[in-house]
């Protein structure tokens, strides 16, 4: 570390030297390290999808260079020839271009974080630089928060080593990624970041206290922030990657520096702006509506009619709500376009035609009848008559033949044929890749959601294309039917995002998700408290019963449960008594009869007598263990019968007395179901016989 | 300061006026009556008070808002109100609510609507008769206040969708302009029996107002586009019906609207959009008014001054001598320019309000 330091410092001079000579540089990342866009990426890397009819990494380029950047690296990956024949061929790559782009190859990049220490081992960056996506949308002009990061490294001697630009919009905005998420505690005055956290799939939010005591009057905690993923960094940000090899991501980063800040002394800070755009597209979701943001002009200057790529023929007119048309479109007879459309050179469409808020490439063909509602088609597609597409994506080369209708959140990969006569489930994603190319064991599981078509052609499938899911003419292959799984994870990994509608009606559905995640909660770890000290003594009795551990041994690890977990020793009868009533259920499952229950149940309890016993010991206990029982069985009604037997036996084992009993039964019904369960007649009984010998012992003593 | 016989403190001017104006009052936003002298509360209401504080500070705007604010207020004052001894209700009442209008004209100039309502308030109170008792009179007057609300505001708005709606067809595109609370309830009504069309909501400084109707009619679900008024003349080709809003509809036929109104009236004119407006028969009056200049409202200057990327337009006006800001609040619409009048009693052309006066006269 101390030769780092001495080379910090060195630069440091030599920097402020030349810090107004300096240019602005730049690091682009053309490559997302995720699998978010397949199939799709898996012909062209992400940084090369059009948005708008233009590659995505062009308007990174250009809001780069309008922001000042006079040179950029761009680090490819994933297709690196692709990205670099395309950056070659564009006008980043002339002599005249006032930003001048290093492409950087390299199949060994994993993450940001490899890429950082590269930038640290070649040794690129001499001055603060700015860091981005290949697939970065905005017209934020970030001088100003340039402006503040370097006063900021000034005034505090290199503390500060990273500025993260966010834009204000409230939660639920359309722009806003739902997996980037984030609540954000910063110091108002100094916009320090003090706590960073993704809030996606949280429930519960957890701030160290430590933010509140840092002695700043006032402080932000903020959830309308929208990540732009644009970060102004120090030439430390990639020694410090370099240093900590484990960091892969920015998020990483972040939370590395804030916990060792007291450490190192680095800080973050946060610039927020209100007005500009600035989107990152990272998956299909968002990749909807920054194109729709686009066209409807919310990235200005950067407009489909500008071309600022400068390329021959790529300019469009535009006209009233938002029409943009290319060079040589031919539009038929009664076609409307409604608003918001952009169509690309070349392209013709039949007649009565009805487009809305759609976009479509150079080179396309579309029939008679056709419906186009948000969707995103490429180049070179070809559309037959009377189709209906909806909020899809049709990649270069697909060709929908007749009748086809594409529900919503359709995706048909590159070179795929779909039709005629068919109608996509929402959600399908169409591919030329078959799907066991990437994931072998994947098979049983796509086979199973074939149809009889399907598995009649089993073993000869291989290459051949089912035609029930592509239609009689159709080529290619279901990617994947995201839609369906449940899985959070499947569900996080998908195309289109987590969040497919926004609307009000979805907040109903995800509070019913809610609930299923409380369930779920109980099984897993770390939730509650009382919930994770229940698992314990769970797992401590099935071994005590397993490996023949004597029960004072098992009272021990239960006490020191108890320590560990804060429960009171009220709770932990409670518990106790859950546990081992629960017990049969929990290894056998709960289609058990009650004799079954009863039959497994009263060994144990005669097993775990000497554990009862330990803590049942005054009148209250006694008390509360019943009532602990009487709250089991009123929940598992279908055994309520098995419950005598179970009482019978604590009071045989002399785990409960019978005095407590009786008082339990006489005083402790609160309510019409407990009131039910002590008409019960075996337990009338029992309570009568108890009374009865109750009355025999003393006349015995007298 | 005081004004002898209501005890009443008089507003003072603010800044510099322009002298076409002169004669009309112009006040700060920054300093409220109630903060610049201590008013007895004997002499005024404290719900009195907290209206015209709210009328001051443009918490409750709009003609609809204002004059049932102004009615529950009375009400809250007659309810609290106990007859002095010697003294008659019907008459001490009135002498009553005397100084508490003349404090709420000084938060804020009345409006037509208020006026007549206040005008209806002081019949009532005098209709009533000397035999009755005092609970009586007050549960007498309540209902009043109750009934006048609901027949001429919520009774009248559907009546008034019902008309309009059969104006509203499929495909039409609406322009309108501000937040008209009336407006904004056909467009939704409309919207409910599921009329397909387009609405634009043109907008315009300080008061941006359209952003609220925006925001309710997006909230409703009905397609919406927002412009400035400056770019009304490029927006009106795609215009089919211009549904405005109306402050006070004068005598002689003359729309008293926002500021603005006139503007876009004579803009669909040209274009030869039909105009409508919407306006319930509360509104009208019986004033005569033919420019905008004779009677009219200045709102506080310093609304025209925008904070734009950190840096303050027109910040240190008050030091330019030669500069005057004039916020106006109303203008008038010539009849020529309105094709029709909604109002609850019916579409009538603007010609028809002194008909209407006289009517409503012979009921009362």
């Amino acid at each position: 570390m101390s030769s780092r330091g001495g080379k910090q410092k060195k630069g440091h001079v030599t920097s402020e030297q030349e810090e107004e000579e300096q240019p602005l540089q730049a690091v682009l990342v053309a490559d997302s390290f995720n699998r978010r866009f397949f199939p799709i990426s898996k012909d062209q890397p992400r940084a090369l999808l059009p948005l708008g009819n233009v590659a995505m990494i062009d308007y990174t380029l250009e809001f780069l260079t309008s922001t000042g950047v006079q040179e950029t690296f761009v680090f490819c990956c994933w297709m690196s020839n692709k990205i670099k024949d395309h950056l070659l061929k564009s006008k980043w790559c002339r002599p005249t271009s006032p930003n001048v782009v290093h492409i950087i190859t390299s199949d060994l990049y994993r993450s940001l974080g490899d890429v950082l220490r590269d930038v640290d081992a070649k040794n690129l960056v001499r001055n603060d630089f700015i860091l981005v996506y290949g697939d970065v949308v905005s017209n934020i002009d970030v001088s100003q928060a340039l402006q503040e990061h370097r006063h900021r490294r000034k005034v505090d001697k290199n503390i500060s080593v990273m500025t993260m630009v966010f834009k204000e919009s409230s939660p639920g905005h359309k722009s806003r990624c739902e997996e980037d998420d984030v609540i954000v505690a910063m110091d108002s005055k100094s916009k320090r970041v003090l706590h960073y956290q993704k809030t996606q799939g949280l429930k519960k939010l957890q701030f160290p206290m430590n933010i509140f005591q840092h002695g700043s009057d006032e402080f932000e905690i903020r959830h309308d922030l929208l990540d732009c993923h644009i970060s102004i960094c120090s030439p430390q940000v990639a020694e410090l990657f370099t240093d900590n090899f484990d960091y892969q991501t920015r998020n990483d980063f972040v939370r590395g520096i804030l916990v060792n800040e007291e450490i190192l002394g680095n800080q973050i800070h946060l610039y927020v702006t209100q007005d500009g755009y600035g989107a990152r597209v990272s998956n299909l979701q968002m990749y909807d509506s920054v194109s729709s943001d686009m066209v409807r002009r919310w990235v200005y200057p950067l407009t489909p009619e500008a071309n600022f790529t400068d390329q021959q023929g790529q300019g469009c007119t535009h006209s009233r709500h938002n029409v943009y048309r290319g060079a040589e479109v031919s539009l038929g007879h009664g076609s409307q376009m409604e608003e918001n459309v952009l169509i690309g050179r070349d392209t013709s469409i039949g007649a009565n035609c009805h487009i809305s808020n759609s976009v479509i490439g150079n080179n396309c063909t579309i029939g008679d009848n056709v419906v186009l509602d948000r969707a995103h088609m490429w180049n070179n597609v070809h559309i037959s008559s009377n189709v209906e597409i909806h909020q899809s994506v049709v990649c270069d080369g697909a060709v929908v033949k007749e009748a086809v209708h594409l529900n919503k959140q359709c995706v048909l990969a590159y070179n795929v044929v779909i039709g005629p006569n068919l109608s996509l489930p929402e959600g399908t994603v169409v591919s030329m890749h078959h799907p066991e190319e990437e994931e072998e064991d994947d098979d049983d599981e796509f086979l199973s959601d074939d149809q009889e078509v399907g598995h009649s052609t089993d073993k000869t499938r291989q290459k051949a294309f089912n035609p029930a899911e592509v239609g009689p003419e159709g080529k290619g292959y279901i990617w994947k039917a995201s839609m369906n799984d449940t899985e959070d994870e499947e569900l996080a990994q998908c195309l289109w995002g987590l969040v497919l509608n926004p609307d009000p009606e979805s907040d109903s559905e995800s509070e019913a998700s809610e609930e299923s995640q409380d369930r779920s909660r109980s099984v897993s770890p770390e939730i509650d408290d009382v919930n994770a000290f229940q698992l314990e003594v769970l797992g401590t009795l099935q071994r005590g019963l397993e490996e023949n551990i004597v029960c004072d041994n098992l009272v021990l690890e239960i006490n020191s449960l108890k320590y560990a977990y804060n429960i009171t020793l009220k709770e932990v009868m409670q518990i106790l008594t859950r546990v081992v009533l629960e017990y049969p259920f929990q290894q056998q499952g709960t289609q058990l009869t009650t004799l079954q229950y009863t039959g497994s149940l009263l060994p144990l309890l005669k097993t775990w007598s000497p554990v009862f016993k330990n803590y049942i010991k005054r009148a209250q206990d006694h008390l509360d263990c019943l009532s602990a029982v009487e709250e089991l069985f009123l929940e598992q009604d279908t055994h309520q019968t098995a419950m005598v037997k179970v009482l019978m036996k604590m009071y045989q084992l002399e785990i409960l007395e019978e005095e407590a009993i009786l008082k339990w039964f006489s005083t402790g019904a609160t309510n019409d179901k407990s009131r039910q369960l002590r008409k019960n007649q075996g337990l009338q009984k029992f309570i009568q016989w108890l009374k009865e010998a109750e009355d025999e012992s003393s006349e015995e003593g007298e | 300061m005081w004004n002898k016989s209501r005890d009443i403190p008089l507003r003072s001017d603010y800044g510099y006026k322009v002298s076409l104006f002169s004669h009309l009052h112009q006040y700060s936003r920054k300093a409220p009556l109630t903060q610049q002298l201590s008013i007895p509360s004997t002499v005024i209401h404290p719900s009195i008070v907290r209206l015209g504080l709210q009328y001051s500070q443009g918490i409750v705007v709009g003609s609809n808002a204002r004059s049932v604010a102004l009615l529950h207020a009375f009400k809250q004052v007659i309810r609290d109100y106990t007859t002095p001894p010697n003294e008659e209700l019907a008459r001490d009442l009135v002498n009553k609510l005397k100084p508490y209008i003349s404090f709420l004209n000084q938060c804020r100039p009345l409006s037509a609507s208020m006026g007549n309502a206040i005008k209806y308030i002081k019949k009532e109170i005098s209709n009533i008769p000397s035999q009755f008792k005092e609970e009586e009179a007050k549960t007498k007057l309540q209902t009043c206040i109750d009934r006048y609300i609901k027949e001429n505001v919520v009774l009248a708005a559907k009546a008034i969708s019902k008309y309009a709606i059969e104006k509203i067809s499929d495909g039409d595109v609406i322009l309108v302009y501000g937040c008209s609370s009336l407006v904004n309830h056909i467009l939704c009504e409309a919207y409910d029996k599921s009329r397909k069309f387009r609405v634009i909501v043109v907008d315009s400084r300080p008061r941006l107002e359209g952003r609220e109707a925006l925001r309710r009619l997006v909230q409703r679900g009905i397609s919406c586009t927002y412009v400035l008024i400056s770019a009304l003349s490029y927006i009106l080709p795609e215009v089919s019906k211009v549904f405005l809003g109306a402050h006070a509809l004068l005598a002689n036929g003359y729309v008293m609207s926002r500021v603005g109104t006139s503007q876009i009236a004579l803009v669909a004119r040209t274009f030869n959009v039909p105009v409508l407006v919407c306006c319930e028969t509360y509104k009208f009056c019986e004033r005569v008014q033919t420019d905008s200049f004779v009677s009219n409202e200045l709102d506080d200057p310093d609304d025209l001054m925008v904070t734009r990327k950190g840096k303050t337009q027109l910040e240190n006006w008050h030091d330019v001598s030669s500069l005057g800001l004039l916020n106006l609040v109303y203008d008038v619409t010539p009849p020529d320019f309105v094709d029709l009048v909604i109002t609850d009693l019916g579409m009538i052309p603007c010609t028809s309000v002194p008909v209407v006066l006289r009517v409503k006269n012979l009921e009362q």
